[in-house]
């Protein structure tokens, strides 16, 4: 079959498509959701721009066929916060000039937000060893590190702990 | 670009996939995490009739060890493989090695049957995997059979697997107690693709090393383990001249070939530094009880 229909969660709510098996989950996300938060630059794997959660974990949308993911749970950028109210890696990345363009920058808060729940205190070598990931043109990487650092501090100010 | 149009069928027990295997007679694709197969769609490098999507077969997601034997399951993920405590426990060059398969996220999706079947030749586990002597558990609807690896991979990107078969399973013997190892690779930035990889497992024993194991990744068309490199150790007693006649062995053996990257000299000398640099590492630690691995965030 060409084509078929998946049922997902897409930032908890329940999105029902029918789509060709041959779309990529970036395009199903950007082009059938709306949802244009998540970046593709390569679309060949290797840049990490448009790397969304799929039932926790990390993924690569661009190398990802929509179909593969029936049944999951999928966050993208558009689950971290809002404008006026930006989530602490948000609010870091903002705080820290963790961001030039911004290209980079969904599929950067989308990594770190796996690291930051697997590991809520990274040091700055395991922050490292994460960003290797993805790439960013622009910042020269250390702003993003030190953006890390900075959610690190705010994500434990909120949790009360010193 | 984006992948071509395909039928795409969706199995969810290996019989399933294995029937689908048998009934495709056209131009077919099996995925399972999908990294090394969709950037060749979105590329359209090819253009499969059908892609058979095996990565739902919840059966075959498994790293278990049996009386010293682990076995790997085909949907098993790369990071479910490198972090598993058996493998860390009797086998830590798999865990060395993995630090240079790609990065974290890679990891997360990408399997280590799809590696291997891949076979891409600066592929870091298709070396380990030889090294390790594993075997590998090939099955189609009609029945099954088991291959060392040197029966296994043929030449870059190409495997032995008819097309109505696929590799189900892949086993690694126990492994010589107090075994040293060593895995180094070379590349432009860490993570990038390798330039040019080594590896090593030795025994020592009273000053002399046996069961010597030493190959290469990205040096030559089907380059695994290099029988003339290992033979100037193997039953010798370790000495720089032992060392050196093995790096002497090791950049005549290698076959290189120029690329935009590095001429084959450069590469020649590359296998020979990293030769000694291996064996060394390997008899460093050939004794100690535990190699406990750490991912210490260095970045080279
Ligand atoms: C940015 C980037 C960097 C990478 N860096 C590295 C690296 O440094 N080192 C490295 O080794 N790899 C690297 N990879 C590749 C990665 O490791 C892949 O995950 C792996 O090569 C293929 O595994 P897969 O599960 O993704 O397979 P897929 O892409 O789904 O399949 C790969 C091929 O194997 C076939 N196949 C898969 N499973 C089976 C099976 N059970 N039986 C028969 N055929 C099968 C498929 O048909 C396909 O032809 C990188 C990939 C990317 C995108
Ligand atoms: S767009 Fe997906 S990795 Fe670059
Ligand atoms: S901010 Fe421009 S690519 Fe990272």
């Amino acid at each position: 079959m060409k084509e078929r229909d998946i049922q997902v969660t897409v930032n908890g709510r329940n999105a029902k498509k029918r789509i060709e098996a041959r779309m990529l989950l970036s395009d199903f996300i950007r082009h059938e959701l709306g949802l244009t938060g998540t970046h593709v630059g390569c679309e060949n794997g290797v840049c990490g721009a448009c790397t969304i959660l799929v039932d926790g974990t990390a993924v690569r949308s661009c190398c990802t066929l929509a179909v593969q993911t029936e049944g999951c749970h999928i966050e993208t950028i558009e689950s971290l916060g809002r404008v006026n109210k930006l989530s602490p890696l948000q609010q870091a990345f903002w705080e820290k000039h963790g961001l030039q363009c911004g290209f980079c920058t969904p599929g950067m808060l989308m990594i770190m937000t796996e690291l930051l729940r697997q590991n809520p205190n990274p040091d700055r070598a395991q922050i490292r060893e994460r960003l290797n990931d993805n790439l960013c043109r622009c910042t020269g990487y250390e702003d993003i590190i030190s953006s890390v650092e900075r959610a690190v501090e705010l994500m434990r100010a909120e949790r009360g702990v010193q | 670009m984006k992948p071509p149009v395909f039928d795409y069928e969706q199995p969810t027990s290996l019989r399933a996939a294995l029937e689908s295997l048998s009934r495709n007679t056209g131009t077919f694709k099996l995925l399972a995490g999908g990294y090394s197969l969709l950037p060749l769609l979105n590329a359209r490098t090819i253009s499969p009739e059908c892609i058979i999507d095996i990565s739902r077969i919840g059966e075959l997601r498994y790293v278990t060890e049996e009386a010293g034997t682990i076995r790997i399951g085909a949907l098993a993920t790369h990071d479910q493989v490198m972090n598993n405590s058996a493998v860390i426990r009797e086998c830590p060059i798999v865990f060395e090695a993995y630090k240079h398969v790609g990065n974290h996220t890679i990891r997360n999706r990408g399997t280590l049957c799809g590696s291997l079947c891949f076979n891409d030749p600066t592929a870091e586990m298709p070396l380990i995997m030889s090294l390790l002597g594993a075997t590998f558990v090939v099955r189609s609807s009609w029945g099954s059979r088991t291959l060392s690896a040197n029966d296994f991979f043929k030449g870059p990107f190409t495997n032995s697997l008819m097309p109505n078969e696929m590799l189900v399973e892949v086993r690694i013997p126990r492994q010589p107690a107090g075994h040293g190892h060593s895995f180094i690779e070379i590349s432009q930035r860490y993570g990038d693709r390798g330039l040019a990889a080594a590896g090593c497992m030795l025994t020592l024993k009273y000053g002399v090393v046996s069961d010597v194991r030493i190959g290469f990744r990205n040096l030559g068309e089907g380059l695994g383990r290099v029988r003339a490199v290992e033979a100037e150790l193997e039953n010798k007693a370790v000495n720089a001249a032992a060392i050196d006649a093995a790096s002497t062995a090791a950049r005549q053996s290698v076959r290189p070939e120029a690329d935009m990257h590095a001429d084959a000299e450069y590469r020649r000398d590359v296998a020979a530094t990293l030769t000694k640099r291996v064996i060394e590492t390997a008899l460093m630690r050939a004794g100690q009880t535990s190699h406990v691995p750490s991912f210490s965030g260095r970045l080279s």
